[in-house]
């Protein structure tokens, strides 16, 4: 394949990936857009996903990436997930979030680390079958 | 999102079926949609910009990204690029279409149609915590084409 193909997925790419990360607030507002335009976005509604840091009388708090936020959510059965995460679909409002629905993700390190185990057999696998040369990977015994 | 246990069985069920060789290029496929897109799991363990890996690396979990993504790795394989990239394509096209079976409570990762829609597709069948009942359904499909594949091959011979 000619250089200016690569040249030109590689344009492309770059582009589809910032498309993605310049648009994604319009479509699915998360904290870090609430954060930086409150009253812009009060009201929008969207699913966080983080871990649940502390409980408090009328919900939790929530840290999404670098933000904090309280989740105002009325169940009083609500516990801390087991090895796990929370996410929340609920209303931006001022200085929280009202949750429609919360669901725990109980176990989910778990599946993350197992799934670990998944990428160490690809890698055996692969280096079993191709080998590292100058010019590449090489199918082994050609 | 189905665990890459799950992902890497689907892909060995499809190696066994159809004989695809090498298959560890199919494997690679099963899990590159994902490679990337995960480094957003740092936010776990640090207070970590969590949503600029994920949306920075989002088309690369959507068919255009992936078909872009194929073609920059074959200049790393001696090998015929046409079998290369079909290999891969099998490996990233299963795990996008098992990626339908996620449910959320909004947002999930599947933007099959990025970047014509911004709307996930998906099934809804299966709770991103519950991913053992995959895992024990595509083991128990993956060990019957295994003793299928073994059957077949002693009746042949």
């Amino acid at each position: 394949m000619k250089w200016y193909v690569y040249l030109l997925v590689i344009a492309a790419l770059i582009f589809l990936m910032l498309y993605s990360l310049i648009n994604y607030h319009r479509h699915y507002p998360s904290l870090d857009t609430f954060y930086n335009e409150p009253g812009k976005y009060a009201g929008a509604r969207a699913e966080n996903c983080g871990m649940m840091v502390d409980k408090t009388n009328d919900g939790f708090i929530l840290r999404a990436g670098v933000n904090k936020i309280l989740v105002r959510y009325n169940q009083t059965s609500l516990r801390y997930p087991l090895l796990g995460t929370v996410c929340v679909l609920g209303t931006y409002n001022d200085g929280f979030i009202h949750a429609e629905a919360v669901r725990l993700n109980d176990f989910i390190f778990v599946k993350y680390f197992i799934s670990l185990l998944a990428f160490f057999y690809v890698v055996f696998v692969f280096f079993r079958e191709w080998k590292i040369t100058i010019r590449g990977f090489k199918p082994r015994g050609k | 999102m189905p665990d890459w246990i799950v992902h890497v069985l689907i892909g060995l069920i499809l190696i066994e079926i159809f004989n695809l060789k090498p298959k560890s290029l199919v494997l690679i496929g099963v899990l590159l949609p994902d490679a990337l897109i995960k480094l957003e799991l740092f936010h776990v363990m640090f207070p970590f910009p969590k949503y600029l890996f994920m949306w920075l690396f989002q088309p690369l979990h959507a068919p255009i990204g992936m078909a872009l993504f194929t073609v920059l790795m074959l200049p790393f394989f001696k090998y015929n690029k046409a079998k290369t990239y079909g290999l891969l394509a099998v490996g990233w096209i299963s795990h996008l279409v098992f990626d339908l079976t996620g449910r959320h409570l909004m947002q999930g990762q599947n933007l099959l149609l990025f970047p014509f829609s911004w709307v996930n597709i998906e099934l809804g069948w299966v709770w991103a915590d519950e991913f053992y009942k995959a895992d024990a359904v595509f083991l128990v499909i993956f060990l019957a084409v295994i003793w299928y594949n073994e059957c077949f091959k002693r009746q042949k011979s």
